[in-house]
């Protein structure tokens, strides 16, 4: 049954049948300048053709409005695509297989910054009909897993900085949507979560929820959720924000619920 | 002789056993392995997307439509990598056009109808569709966020259905064979 179940679940995901990636979107380490540091990314061809795939590396700025910014240059001082050595530049999986890709970081010893990034991106090529049709314009699809490569320099004491750059209110249903965009000003990843508490004009707590544990790099912006049902009238809000290092972070405001 | 053969191997058999017992003793705790690994899966139910231009059928007339449409369903399993950073949210879905033939602009409208209602218990935590892509947006150039805070989850059977519009920008730009690399869509699964 169980078998079943996970058969009904993966079909899907196979229809196009390109390479899927088995392991994590993101490899993060913490070496001493001067050593190497391996990473493995799990690669399955999933369809019944061999299938082509390539391997680019691209920087990134983190911009709260868009997201991940990929650019073409090396962003110099902060990237760490220089010290990256691929195992190779393509690969060809014969259908149905799996293999380990090889990914080897060297931080020159003379590195002095506190974290570097890049992004490692495993291309599908397009695949496209080849029947073109008369007045049809066509576009091949590509799926492509972008895989984060931070790196956290540990001569360098962690400086995390979690701000509060942005709240929004919105109305649902019975309550309101309260979201508040926390930046990372710090020089290091880490993670956190938030705890929310709404107040009312006696110091009674009438609202208390936890967020999920995020991932923040430094300069990302994440946006934490709550659902405040049942609330009208005036009120005051905490949030407090937690790092996996135990720093913690307090925002405060007047709600006009 | 044979009894006392028959004894020594009754003892023996006797002294492994007491000694299995001694050995299973020595443990007092055991380790357990959840197999649970880390993945990333996108997938999308055609190879293709292709919009539909039909030529004039009379003197004077322009293409039949001035813009085409074309769905695709999308399909996602993720599961972060714990020993990184403990992280449940963070990986977003991108899309990206490549070779949009002059004279064309390409919008999205992405449906979560049939991904709202499933239970997080079950299927985890789903991603949130990225603002105005929700009611149709324009896409512009590069990679451009349209599912966001994905945790550890799976659609299923069920899929987000993306919806996108191509249409005429500027008819003087227009070529039956634009030249050019092979217009692609693009789907980045990133966290």
């Amino acid at each position: 049954m169980k078998q079943l179940l996970s058969l009904l679940v993966i079909v899907p995901m196979f229809l196009t049948g390109q390479v899927v990636v088995n392991s994590g979107l993101t490899e993060e380490f913490s070496i001493v300048p001067g050593n190497s540091q391996n990473i493995t990314v799990q690669l399955k061809n999933t369809s019944d053709d061999p299938r082509r795939i390539t391997f680019t590396l691209n920087d990134y700025i983190n911009d709260c409005e868009n997201g991940y910014v990929y650019v073409d240059s090396i962003l110099t001082g902060e990237s760490c695509q220089p010290w990256i050595r691929l195992e190779a530049d393509e690969l060809i999986l014969l259908p149905r297989e799996s293999r380990e890709f090889q990914v080897q970081v060297t931080v020159p010893e003379d590195f002095d910054g506190p974290s570097a990034k890049t992004c490692l991106f495993m291309n599908n090529t397009a695949l496209i009909d080849s029947i073109q049709q008369e007045g049809m314009i066509q576009f091949g699809i590509q799926i492509r897993y972008g895989i984060n490569i931070l790196y956290n320099n540990p001569r360098i004491a962690a400086d995390i900085d979690l701000y509060a750059q942005s709240m929004s209110i919105d109305s649902i249903s019975d309550g309101h949507a309260i979201s508040i965009s926390l930046m990372n000003r710090g020089n290091a990843s880490t993670t956190f979560t938030s705890k929310l508490d709404i107040l009312d004009n006696q110091g009674n707590t009438v609202y208390s929820s936890n967020s999920t544990r995020q991932s923040i790099q430094p300069l990302q912006c994440r946006t934490v959720s709550f659902s405040a049902k049942n609330l009208e009238g005036n009120y005051e809000m905490i949030l407090m924000s937690e790092t996996k290092e135990g720093k913690i972070f307090g925002f405060t405001e007047t709600l006009n619920l | 002789m044979n009894t006392f053969i028959t004894k020594r191997i009754a003892f023996s058999i006797v002294a492994l056993f007491i000694g299995s017992i001694a050995m299973a003793q020595q443990y007092t705790s055991q380790t357990v392995t959840f197999g649970v690994s880390s993945h990333a899966l996108v997938g999308v139910n055609t190879n293709t997307l292709a919009f539909s231009f039909a030529s004039p059928n009379a003197a004077g007339n322009g293409l039949v439509a001035q813009s085409a449409q074309a769905s695709t369903n999308l399909y996602y399993s993720f599961m972060p990598s714990s020993p990184v950073n403990g992280a449940t949210n963070g990986a977003k879905i991108k899309v990206n056009f490549t070779g949009i033939p002059s004279g064309m602009s390409i919008s999205l409208q992405v449906d979560d109808n049939l991904i709202t209602n499933l239970s997080p218990t079950i299927h985890g935590d789903l991603g949130n569709v990225v603002g105005g892509f929700s009611t149709g947006a324009s896409l512009g150039s590069g990679a451009t966020d349209i599912i966001n805070g994905i945790g550890a989850s799976y659609t299923g059977t069920n899929y987000y259905v993306l919806t996108y519009e191509a249409s005429i920008s500027d008819y003087s730009d227009l070529s039956s064979n634009p030249t050019g690399a092979t217009p692609t869509i693009q789907y980045t699964i990133t966290q």
